[in-house]
């Protein structure tokens, strides 16, 4: 029965890790569903808040799960300055602009962080970092459960936001309709700059949780870049709750397929899922909105 | 009348100008020292790709964002079948662009039968070209994450191996850019190339006229990959090594596209005038900077700053300081040409 537990294992800790991917998507997902555009830089701003953990631990010593209250403000504030400086201007340009704009800026974060910190992988040790639980026979990496849990209670603040306050409800209008929310009352141009705010804030927090339990480097961005747009087509384009579901396919398909066949394999994996969901549902597993 | 406009036309300085400038860069490359011939090689090369990336996507309006797929696959090709079969690298490069193509047409099928456009058909096609690095990183015979190595013999045009001097690459490059110039120009003037730019500009309207876009779509899509697949084979015979992280990363892509982008897409002159721009930017800061990330630190704020700025490209500035160029030159012939 070794190779049931194995297996169990292997999922368990799969679904964790799908945690991190729904969060950072779920922030990706606000923005996209919101403002209509693809914020490419999302994963190389995780990148940023990895790092950020990773020298004020080891300069100062500071438990890397502090950094949340550090991470969520401080990105928050870098997404209101790039919506303001960036996105603003870009918003009725065609979606190639603003893709390459993204790019272009995740471009920029992920070379300043090879040439300040060079493209060493680090790693956060501490006690914390190494920690297991045991649940019967099956033993889970403490960090990632913890990621995990964080994740899913900032989605589902996130969700919370979005349907019961009226900031919320502010936030869909605006997504349905620009003009007409804006006819309401509504001021767009603030809306806009929260919710970018709010998704970047996501992607700093994941990235804090990220750096209890993988390495850092500068273009860790890449592979998280890559999973992220595939759990947004497959969760639905702009819904929140779906980028969870979208979150825990990706993580499972690359445990399971990396398990089963070679892990050199696991890129491939989602890639393919994804390919096949575009092909049957491009609207994504749940997802309502047309493409 | 005919023969005496003709002659008229060959004497205007809108026609010698862009030759005597391709005679300059000839005669130049024969004088450069070996780091700036690269250079120059570099320039050659990514303006080849950007044109060639530039016919599906300038055109058609369709932005593809993984011919490093296309790329790679022409650099394997021709390697594996010289490495494993003594093909010559000049019959491997064929090969590379119908495997290329025959990839670029599954692509195509597959993104445009399912009516991709804009957001979705950007990762629809980065996650294509994951999957084929995937494959050739898990592909042992093809040398897996490692790669495959070249061997070196002497040099010689038949084996396309220059070692004492890379003056014959970067005129092999040259030849390569005049080529695909040639298609460029030709097939912006056929009815193929006025449906592709139909495309570009109301895809419903030209369906209803009657267009059948899929179908022209995929065309753009498979000329674009055979064409970047030489591209590809060109790169390994330079190179000699190629592995699954050097062509056909994510990053390649972006490289490939982002001097179209930064000259002006869906122009003639605009992937020439970027690749000049962003390959002058890599290999400078590269060599005399000395610290990686700096070039793409500035190649990424160029990206921004085109995008704020000018989303046409820069190709209005220069197009702009070329005609006055050739206004303040004489006609040979007396009279201008118009």
């Amino acid at each position: 029965m070794a190779d049931i537990s194995t297996l169990i294992q292997v999922i368990v800790s799969a679904l964790l890790l799908g945690g991190i991917y729904s969060l950072i998507a779920a922030g990706f997902n606000l923005i996209y569903g919101v403002m209509d555009i693809i914020n490419c830089a999302q994963a190389d701003l995780m990148m940023l808040a990895m790092y950020l953990c990773f020298w004020l631990f080891n300069l100062y010593g500071v438990h890397p799960l502090l950094m949340i209250f550090v991470a969520a403000p401080l990105f928050f504030i870098i997404g209101t300055l790039i919506q303001r400086l960036i996105i603003n201007r870009l918003l009725g340009a065609p979606s190639f602009i603003q893709a390459i704009a993204t790019i272009g800026l995740g471009y920029v974060l992920q070379n300043l962080a090879l040439l300040f910190w060079k493209e060493d992988y680090r790693m956060i040790y501490m006690p914390y970092t190494t920690a297991v639980t045991i649940i019967g026979s099956i033993s889970i990496s403490l960090p990632r459960l913890v990621a995990f849990m964080g994740c899913l209670i900032m989605i589902v603040m996130l969700h919370i936001l979005l349907t019961r306050t009226d900031f919320g409800r502010s936030i869909r209008a605006t997504s349905e309709n620009r003009e007409a929310a804006a006819l309401m009352g509504i001021n767009v141009k603030y809306v806009y700059a929260l919710v970018f705010g709010i998704g970047v804030a996501c992607a700093g927090i994941a990235g804090v949780f990220t750096s209890t339990f993988y390495y850092t480097y500068p273009t860790v961005g890449t592979v998280f870049l890559l999973k992220m747009f595939v759990v947004v087509v497959l969760g639905g384009c702009g819904n929140v709750l779906g980028s969870i579901a979208g979150g825990l396919i990706v993580g499972l398909a690359e445990g399971v397929g990396s398990f089963l066949l070679l892990p050199s394999w696991k890129d491939a994996i989602y890639q393919i899922i994804f390919l096949i969901v575009l092909a049957i549902k491009p609207t994504g597993i749940f997802g309502e909105k047309k493409v | 009348m005919i023969l005496t406009s003709r002659i008229d036309r060959l004497l205007s300085p809108k026609f010698y100008f862009p030759l005597i400038l391709l005679i300059a860069a000839l005669l130049l490359s024969l004088w450069l020292p070996p780091f700036l011939l690269h250079v120059a090689i570099m320039i050659v090369l990514f303006s080849y790709l950007g044109i060639a990336w530039n016919i599906l996507c300038g055109y058609t309006g369709k932005l593809g964002w993984g011919h490093a797929a296309f790329f790679g696959i022409g650099a394997y090709t021709s390697t594996a079948l010289y490495i494993f079969y003594k093909v010559s690298p000049w019959i491997g490069m064929v090969f590379g662009a119908m495997f290329a193509a025959a990839y670029g047409a599954i692509c195509g099928v597959f993104c445009f039968r399912f009516r991709l456009g804009g957001h979705y058909l950007v990762i629809a096609t980065i996650a294509l070209a994951e999957v084929v690095r995937v494959v050739f990183i898990n592909w042992a015979d093809m040398g897996g994450a490692w790669g495959l190595l070249l061997p070196v013999v002497p040099d010689s045009w038949f084996e396309f191996q220059f070692h004492t001097t890379r003056i014959p690459y970067f005129f092999i490059a040259l030849a390569l850019l005049l080529m695909v110039l040639y298609v460029e120009i030709k097939l912006v003037n056929s009815k193929l190339g006025y449906y592709f730019i139909s495309i570009k500009d109301d895809e419903g309207m030209a369906e209803s006229l009657g267009i059948n876009t899929f179908k022209y779509k995929v065309i753009a899509m498979v000329i674009s990959a055979a064409l970047t697949a030489f591209g590809g084979t060109f790169y390994a015979q330079y190179v000699l090594y190629i592995s699954p992280e050097t062509v056909m990363p994510l990053s390649l892509s972006t490289d490939i596209l982002i001097g179209a982008v930064v000259g002006g897409m869906g122009t003639i002159a605009g992937p020439i005038i970027g690749a000049v721009i962003i390959q002058l930017i890599h290999e400078f800061t590269r060599a005399y900077i000395g610290r990686a990330g700096l070039d793409y630190v500035v190649a990424g704020t160029i990206m921004v700053l085109i995008a704020l700025l000018r989303p046409h490209g820069v190709i209005e500035w220069v197009e702009r300081m070329y005609n006055k160029i050739i206004g303040l030159l004489p006609s040979i012939a007396g009279e201008e040409i118009s």
